[in-house]
């Protein structure tokens, strides 16, 4: 199968103080790509520019360097029509699900007005019917959709917020840890939704994290970043089984029990 | 009894003073019982009597009839010149905040140097060599009260900007106008809500003022400003009527105006609401 993303020598800097004269390097030379229909789980500690990638990904910021090329086309150089497209069809998934729904708007209008603005549906009852259908495989009840972000529940707006970038019918879902803010049965729920949205539809994901057990539950290919490098990458059992770089070692090595399946382990809490 | 009864209660008084205000200078012409520049010099300084509820001033006008017309050109100058400054706050505001680099640091340079002007003075020149008609006093009134709206809601724009659901918006492939229409601006609204009402009470006070120093609303208009500040000064010992009357109009208006602000904020925030009806 073809790499649906693939990112080429991706830089990004971040200039600050006095004359802008100190220089971070956020990501730093990163290259990986995505296979359609897979997993690619990026693991690395906080500020080691995970998201910084992610950002650069859904086209929020530009690369100091380097090229994100999206079915071979690097998505800097997309026109106008074609960067609509490109926002529709790869989708982000943020770590914390209020936030990312408009609080000033009901539930129902932040789901409408996705479709809205890429023209889905003929009319409002057609985009309902899709909602509708959509809620039901996210398994969330109807009766959310009149309810503001901040009077749901973690784990029902995080299956809200999936369920809007479903309406939009996207290859790619870029997921920054998702279910890091929800308490751990949510967390192997929401994990299970999304694998099954996976081999239902042939999604492919980017999986952000920090959290090792749902890394390689999840994950067919892993990538490790230490302070904006990438500095191992390969197949989940290769990666989690034999890791070469130092880093790796010291990341899965209080982990050793992940052979066992750890999300029904999890759901018999 | 519950907070939120409380504020339904206040919310209603609020309203019921403004409307009557409203209703009275649109009613004017058919309640007040005289004309309100009609003279009188045999009946100076008449107090309190059957003919006239509140008595008459130096020049023999009768002061009801005066304040009932005398609302009208106040509170018309003041929502007009605020909803003004508040469209070119907003612009530039919006317009600073959301872009960012030059263009925020050319808007917040020149507002930067309003913000330095006295606003009285500059308000007084302006209307001085304008002219003192009713154009120019709510230019003067814009150009010394638009850089609070701009300043306020460059701020707030610039805190919207950074939150998760905006940039979730863009990841969406929503485009500029839409976020700033449809997310920026609903989410800042309280608090704009809020100084659109606060600045409609100051601004008739400040028309007040230029009234008072003869730069404002010119007699023979009746105005509530004007009437405090001409001859009544000089009679208030005999006649106190006339200063309490219309001073008694300007406090019910602005105080009626800032309440509304005040429960308007606590009514239009969704998630405060939520948090007391827990």
């Amino acid at each position: 199968m073809p790499d649906v993303l693939e990112l080429r020598d991706v830089c990004r800097d971040f200039s600050h103080g006095v004359f802008r004269a100190r220089t971070v390097h956020a990501v730093d030379h990163v290259s990986f790509s995505l296979e359609r229909g897979k997993t690619f789980g990026l693991v690395g500690n906080s500020g080691c520019g995970k998201t910084t990638l992610s950002r650069m990904i859904t086209r929020l910021i530009r690369p100091t360097s380097g090229q994100i090329l999206f079915e071979g086309e690097d998505i800097a150089a997309l026109g106008r029509g074609a960067g609509k497209a490109y926002h529709r069809r790869v989708q982000m998934i943020f770590q914390n699900p209020e936030a990312s729904l408009d609080p000033t708007m009901k539930v129902r209008d932040s789901l409408l007005e996705a479709m809205e603005i890429h023209s889905l549906g003929e009319n409002r009852e057609a985009r309902m019917e899709k909602i509708q259908r959509t809620l039901k495989q996210v398994g969330v009840p109807e009766h959310l959709l009149s309810r503001y972000p901040h009077q749901v529940s973690g784990g029902e707006g995080q299956r809200l917020v999936i369920c809007r970038a479903l309406l939009l019918e996207p290859e790619v879902l870029l997921l920054d840890e998702p279910t890091s803010m929800l308490d751990v049965s949510v967390q192997a729920h929401i994990m299970n939704i999304l694998r099954d949205l996976q081999r239902e539809l042939g999604l492919t994901y980017l999986y952000i994290t920090h959290d090792i057990e749902l890394l390689g539950w999840i994950s067919h290919a892993i990538g490790v970043m230490q302070r904006g490098k990438l500095v191992e990458t390969g197949s989940r059992d290769q990666v989690m089984e034999a890791p070469r770089h130092p880093y790796t070692k010291e990341l899965f090595h209080s982990y050793s029990h992940w052979e066992q399946p750890p999300v029904s382990k999890r759901r018999s809490l | 009894m519950t907070l939120r009864r409380k504020q339904n209660i206040k919310l209603a008084v609020v309203c019921t003073i403004l409307l009557l205000i409203v209703l009275m200078t649109v009613l004017a012409p058919w309640l007040a019982p005289y004309s309100p520049t009609q003279i009188d010099m045999g009946n100076r300084l008449a107090d309190p009597c059957w003919a006239h509820p509140l008595g008459t001033d130096a020049l023999g006008r009768d002061v009801l009839s005066r304040i009932i017309f005398g609302g009208r050109a106040s509170l018309l100058l003041a929502v007009a010149a605020t909803c003004c400054s508040m469209g070119v706050g907003l612009v530039a505001g919006v317009a600073a905040g959301y872009c960012e680099g030059a263009v925020d640091a050319v808007i917040t340079g020149v507002s930067n140097i309003f913000q330095g002007l006295p606003g009285m003075v500059m308000m007084i020149a302006l209307v001085g060599i304008l002219g003192s008609n009713t154009r120019s006093i709510v230019l003067a009134l814009v150009m010394t009260s638009w850089v609070g709206f701009s300043r306020l809601v460059r701020g707030e724009v610039l805190k919207v900007k950074n939150e998760m659901y905006i940039e979730g918006m863009r990841c969406l492939g929503a485009g500029h106008l839409r976020i700033i229409l449809r997310h920026v601006l609903p989410n800042i609204r309280t608090n704009i809500i809020i100084l659109f009402t606060t600045r409609v009470g100051r601004v008739v006070l400040s028309v007040a003022g230029l009234s008072y120093l003869g730069l404002g609303i010119q007699p023979p208009t009746p105005d509530w400003g004007e009437m405090i500040s001409g001859s009544a000064r000089r009679y208030f010992r005999s006649a106190p009527h006339l200063l309490w009357a219309p001073g008694l109009c300007i406090i019910l208006l602005t105080m009626s105006i800032n309440i509304l602000g005040d429960l308007l904020r606590d009514r239009l925030d969704v998630k405060q609401d939520s948090v007391k009806e827990l």
